[in-house]
């Protein structure tokens, strides 16, 4: 079924389309580098929109004369990576994982289920504080945690998909013809499948985006001085009355992010339910 | 019966999951108890003295059973930073979680799905994007940013406008020290109760909004709406009694599930609002890297979930009204 893009969905997809190019290319056009600290009490907390020797501050300056902007682009390099890196480990994991556990059936069907219920019954944060607690902080411990942590949605989807595609005529003919099992399962079942896994990981961005900052503001997820939107919030938090932009400027960049994410997924979600109340 | 004691069955079989999962995530991660107690500079001897002391030598199954037979009398262990059981400091932050956690629950569900009814009943309407667009920003916000807007526009913003001291706020902490008087002190945490019930209703709204508006955009495509209509119900009673009620359940169900993010929404905003509760305790134990602290709490959030599902499932059939009455 096709639908027309809603005009917000259309405004999200150029939001963030214009948000990526931002940060890829943003950082190589500022010529700055956004970790190196100069004369902090000449360059420190200049408001958004000022100059000084180191030339236009539209976001202005942090606590240590950083310039905001180039820091936000390069955080939203990581943060962005992150997020989606994370959503997409997780949705392949879970695609895998509901694939083997629909197709098998029997005792590898009950664990897939009883481990997903399992993780299912913790809230994620909670389990990623105590991940964070228990491993050395960093992006490698980040994309890993999250990955483990939010399989179970997309493989709940897949394993209800696969049970039915199970018993479909098509199947049984490529098993006829020859198909080894796996062949089967990854060839011909995964593929008709992977719908509602697709949109579920596309949601999941958002999410993973939110986590991530969630942590790196608790100092759990990337430390500094590698910039995050999460970490530059927690920078800002002492500067909140005196210089509010510092902390305003990578939450929004969140919200912007996160508030297209969601809208696109909900939209592809509609979609695919072949609803037309977008 | 039968299928009420199933059900139990799984929740009991799920919670000891959870407890397994829990021990094997402490006993994979490196360092032990031991090493986290003692000063870096403590040698060898001492170091094997303590890990006899605290049980750590015995074998990894017998140090497993031990746990979870002491889980199941009750004994959470001992905080390896303030020396005190672990059981007293939840004692003590639960029912200030748990005050917070009900009021914002209750407005939460309350705001959200009357903000899903208005969406929609205009559904596809200009009054329902602009909803959409707002629940969803406001559910796109990091809760823990949320939280400071609102510390800031207590503050600064209210300086700034000149709002008397005796409507400001206070944007920290359970209660004022200064507040002795018996009669002022619940009144007193009322006030510091505003911003974090705010955040957390705000934030939990959005996300019920979303699911309400759909389970009731679904509801209202039944025909049952329409046979009302025409008995001559108003278009407002139809849809109260016919589309509302006739989506309860299903939205019953999603904010049990929303559960685990309720919870997840509490630990930030109790951490930047100080609200001394569960979250906060959370919060203070991963910082210490207390890990007995970090595992009860992790073990009570997980009961919680797993009870508010067990009693969901139960209860759910009740509030269907199509359920066969004569049953």
């Amino acid at each position: 079924m096709k639908m027309a893009m809603p005009f917000r969905v259309r405004v999200s997809a150029a939001m963030l389309a214009l948000l990526v190019l931002a940060c890829v290319a943003g950082p190589m056009l500022l010529q700055r580098d956004p970790t190196s600290i100069g004369d902090v009490l000449a360059q420190r907390f200049h408001p958004p929109l000022t100059r000084d020797s180191g030339g236009w501050h539209a976001f202005g300056t942090d606590a240590f004369g950083r310039d905001v902007l180039a820091r936000l682009l390069v955080a939203g390099r990581l943060s962005l990576l992150v997020g989606v890196a994370g959503a997409v480990l997780s949705g392949v994991t879970g695609a895998l994982l509901g694939a083997v556990a629909g197709w098998r059936g029997g005792w590898v069907d009950v664990a897939i289920t009883s481990a997903s219920d399992t993780l299912q019954s913790i809230p994620r944060l909670v389990l990623l504080l105590a991940c964070a607690a228990l491993w050395r902080p960093g992006i490698p411990t980040l994309v890993t945690v999250l990955a483990l942590t939010g399989w179970m949605g997309v493989a709940r989807l897949v394993r209800v998909e696969v049970l039915g595609l199970r018993e479909r005529d098509f199947v049984a003919a490529v098993r006829v013809l020859g198909a080894t099992s796996p062949r089967t399962l990854l060839r011909h079942v995964v593929p008709n499948a992977i719908a509602p896994a697709l949109v579920a990981t596309t949601l999941g961005i958002g999410n993973a985006i939110l986590l991530e900052s969630g942590l790196s503001f608790l100092g759990l997820g990337v430390q500094p001085p590698s910039p995050s939107w999460g970490n530059m919030i927690a920078g800002g938090r002492e500067h909140l009355v005196t210089a509010p932009w510092i902390a305003l400027a990578p939450g929004l960049a969140v919200v912007l992010t996160v508030t297209a994410a969601t809208l696109i997924g909900d939209w592809l979600q509609l979609r695919a339910a072949g609803r037309s109340d977008a | 019966m039968a299928h009420l004691l199933r059900r139990l069955g799984t929740a009991l079989v799920l919670l000891w999951l959870v407890c397994t999962l829990t021990f094997a995530l402490v006993h994979s991660a490196p360092g032990d108890a031991a090493l986290l107690l003692l000063p870096p500079e403590a040698d060898a001897a001492t170091l094997t003295r303590l890990r006899a002391e605290l049980g750590l030598d015995a074998p990894l199954a017998q140090q497993y059973l031990r746990w979870v037979g002491n889980i199941v009398h009750g004994d959470l262990g001992t905080s390896l930073a303030s020396g005190r059981p672990v059981r007293e400091r939840l004692r003590e932050a639960l029912p200030i979680s748990l005050g917070l956690g009900l009021a914002s629950l209750t407005l939460t569900v309350l705001l959200g799905v009357l903000v899903g009814s208005v969406q929609a009943r205009r559904a596809g309407r200009r009054t329902d994007t602009l909803l959409t667009i707002i629940s969803t920003t406001v559910y796109a916000a990091p809760t823990f940013w949320l939280s400071l807007a609102f510390v800031a526009a207590v503050t600064v913003g209210a300086a700034a406008f000149g709002s008397p001291p005796s409507l400001r706020l206070p944007a920290f902490g359970l209660r004022d020290p200064g507040v002795l008087d018996a009669a002022a002190a619940p009144l007193d945490v009322l006030r510091h109760a505003v911003l974090p019930v705010l955040v957390l209703t705000l934030t939990g709204a959005a996300g019920v909004a979303r699911f309400a508006r759909s389970a009731m955009v679904e509801a209202a495509r039944g025909e049952q709406r329409r046979t009302a209509m025409a008995k001559g119900l108003t278009a407002a009673d139809a849809w109260r009694r016919h589309v509302v009620r006739v989506a309860l359940p299903s939205i019953v169900a999603l904010v049990a599930l929303s559960v685990p993010g309720i919870v997840a929404g509490s630990v930030f905003v109790e951490g930047v609002f100080a609200w001394p509760g569960v979250g906060r305790l959370l919060l203070t134990a991963v910082a210490q890297r207390d890990h007995p602290v970090i595992l009860a709490v992790t073990l009570l959030y997980a009961t919680a979930v797993i009870v508010t599902n067990a009693a969901t499932d139960l209860l759910l059939p009740l509030l269907d009204p199509r359920r066969d009455r004569g049953a």
